[in-house]
């Protein structure tokens, strides 16, 4: 099973469905906070499929979606925007990178130093 | 061969992720290994310089294809039969050739500190932008080791001067070009750069290899800038901003020298990092570390790729420039225009630095041991986990709609998407790519554009138009007909349900009923159309649409 994280900016909406259409199935799913602002998705997805989000019962936003890997779980509904923008769901390793850095750049400096 | 057969199995660890299931799945992030698949599934089709197996009527001109090698390569292999173990022979082998070249071009000129040659290997083999091209699909752009050997072939050229070296330093630049043109250009900037640093040390050998080489490389210039016109298209008609823009995104800013986000991943093809930690901190510190008659021209060729692959501005990040660069006078000329990743000069950023670590790790070895074995393990370390290939990758499934192979051979096939300017979720380019792999298994020509780097070609754009109109305009089945079309294919999945009902409707009015099928990932509405020989008159048919000026011929 898969499952699409949405998070709504302006969580004061409480009511937020999502359909998903893929592979000729159309489903619904509620949104709220309860489930972490998560659906978890009970059909099969296809390549591609077709979100939409859905506030009050009407649709405000439609796209396809690519629905293949794990590109594309995570996402941040912008209501105001009537935009979704996708968010990152590979790890976030940038600290450890800079400390990475960090130690090399030090390495580098005691070599100069031991060069004097 | 001992050594190279040990950078093979180096080559395998670092594509762990690429391994997995090879026969069923690429672990890919990004559309372009779709497009890759495509040329090595029918690179029998795509000999000669015009195509018609897509881009129908028109057909297309393959002189800008990127990749000549990869596509002599499959034919000669015939990979159409195993195009995803391909790909992985391709990575594995580039991949491993490229730290062999490397390790050889550093034992050449520092022999001295061979006992760490391998470090030279490992930092350019495995760099920064070998990561970014396995995750972008971009698996030819791995084969960069054409930029040592023409190194090592004209440092032997200058020293031996025999018609031997003479053919080397031709064949390799011949090679770096047929491989894809940013190679060419840089290796062809690492022999300006050494002629020049050289030209004291002139005679016939370097000459000879010199004038040959500019001659092919005006040859080749004049084949592409003479393309038919059908395959250049404005910026407008690419739907970007500007050029500026177009390239400042295909060039290496300050921000994505030495990191990478998930962000980088998301909404920057990936490009993250372009030259790495270790590589930066060599440049700055080598001139003080390291003697300057030894270092010299190593950096030169480092600093001035680098300098090249900012592109027209220093910028901090993609869309903060800083300051212009010295090539903003040129972006808007004609290598401006066909040069749309100036981030690729990084391979030779790179290469100037990587040579130089055995040196420095040699220097220091008695001095201070301790910090020269973690310098060397750090030449692993970085590459394999710092950049980030095995937390990055995305497996994505390989499949094949069925659909296609009820279509009548020998007809063109239309596939219908809707429109997808503002769209931000799924990418035209891929939606385009994916289409295109399925020709590999089902071989039938489409109106679909295959080749270049335009989401949709302008006359698949006017019949999607057209036929996606609210209100009939015109009974399809002739018009179609008479293009030689025997199928339209309509991707379900890309589609709102009430729309795509709506559109479904509307087809059937013109079309007939059509079939449906959910395999091979997608949900596929097809109409069947009984063409034969007979009704088929392009030109007529072109002409009564109206289509002759918008056509791209």
């Amino acid at each position: 099973m898969r499952s699409i994280q949405i998070n709504p900016i302006n969580a004061d909406v409480q009511e937020i469905s999502i359909q998903l259409s893929s592979l000729g199935i159309t489903e619904q799913y509620d949104l709220n906070r309860n489930n972490e602002w998560r659906i978890d998705v009970t059909q099969p997805l296809g390549t591609f499929s077709h979100l939409e989000v859905l506030v009050n019962g009407e649709a405000v936003y439609g796209s396809p979606i690519y629905t293949a890997n794990n590109h594309h779980q995570h996402m941040q509904y912008h209501l105001e925007q009537d935009i979704l923008v996708p968010q990152p769901s590979s790890p976030d390793t940038m600290a450890f990178q800079y400390l990475w850095g960090i130690i090399l750049l030090s390495v580098f400096i005691s070599l100069y130093w031991r060069r004097q | 061969m001992k050594s190279w057969g040990i950078w093979c199995v180096v080559a395998v660890l670092f594509c762990s992720p690429l391994n997995i299931g090879w026969l069923h799945q690429v672990p890919m992030l990004h559309f372009d290994h779709e497009g890759m698949l495509w040329l090595i599934g029918l690179n029998e089709y795509l000999q000669g310089s015009e195509i018609m197996i897509s881009g129908w009527p028109n057909g297309q001109s393959n002189v800008q294809l990127d990749s000549i090698l990869l596509l002599w390569m499959a034919y000669i292999l015939q990979a159409q039969h195993y195009p995803e173990l391909f790909t992985y022979l391709i990575a594995i082998v580039g991949l491993s050739l490229s730290a062999w070249s490397a390790q050889r071009l550093s034992r050449h000129l520092f022999p001295d500190a061979q006992q760490w040659s391998w470090t030279a290997g490992c930092l350019f083999g495995f760099q920064a932008l070998s990561t970014v091209s396995i995750l972008e699909g971009h698996i030819y752009l791995l084969w960069i080791f054409w930029l040592p050997l023409g190194w090592l072939s004209l440092l032997h050229l200058t020293r031996e001067n025999t018609i031997q070296h003479v053919s080397c330093v031709i064949g390799c630049w011949m090679g770096a070009v047929l491989t894809s043109a940013y190679v060419g250009l840089c290796l062809t900037l690492l022999y300006l750069i050494y002629g020049i640093w050289n030209w004291r040390q002139r005679h016939r050998g370097l000459l000879m290899s010199g004038g040959t080489i500019i001659g092919l490389g005006l040859f080749y210039s004049w084949r592409i800038l003479n393309t038919s016109t059908r395959n250049r298209r404005t910026v407008s008609d690419e739907g970007v901003t500007s050029l500026l823009e177009e390239i400042q995104f295909g060039s290496s800013a300050l921000s994505n020298w030495t990191t990478w986000t998930p962000d980088t991943d998301l909404f920057q093809h990936s490009l993250g990092p372009t030259f790495g930690w270790l590589p930066l901190l060599i440049l700055l510190s080598a001139p003080w570390l390291l003697q300057r008659t030894q270092s010299a021209f190593a950096l030169t060729l480092s600093v001035t790729a680098l300098l090249f692959s900012m592109g027209p501005y220093i910028a901090l990040s993609p869309d903060q420039w800083l300051l212009p660069s010295p090539l903003y006078p040129f972006y808007n000329s004609i290598v401006g225009h066909y040069c749309h990743f100036p981030v690729r000069f990084m391979y030779l950023s790179v290469l100037g630095i990587a040579i130089l670590m055995p040196l420095l790790l040699q220097q220091f070895e008695k001095r201070c041991s301790n910090r020269v074995w973690f310098l060397a393990f750090a030449c692993v370390f970085e590459p394999f986990l710092i950049n980030g290939l095995p937390l990055r990758q995305g497996s994505t499934p390989v499949q094949y709609p069925s659909i296609y192979e009820q279509t009548p051979s020998g007809l063109a096939v239309l596939d219908l998407v809707p429109r997808l300017a503002n769209v931000h979720l799924v990418e035209p380019l891929r939606i385009k790519n994916k289409i295109c792999s399925y020709q590999v298994k089902h071989t039938r020509t489409l109106i679909n554009e295959c080749l270049g780097k335009h989401p949709t070609g302008p006359f698949e754009e006017h019949l999607r138009e057209e036929m996606l109109l609210p209100s009939i305009q015109r009974m399809w089945q002739e018009p179609l007909m008479g293009l030689g079309v025997g199928a339209v294919v309509l991707h379900a999945d890309l589609w709102p349900p009430s729309k795509r009902n709506t559109v479904v409707t509307h087809l059937s009015q013109s079309l007939g009923s059509p079939i449906e099928q959910v395999d091979g990932g997608e949900h596929l509405i097809m109409w069947t159309l009984s063409t034969t020989p007979n009704d088929i008159n392009i030109p007529l048919t072109l002409k009564q649409m109206g289509l002759e000026s918008s056509s791209n011929k």
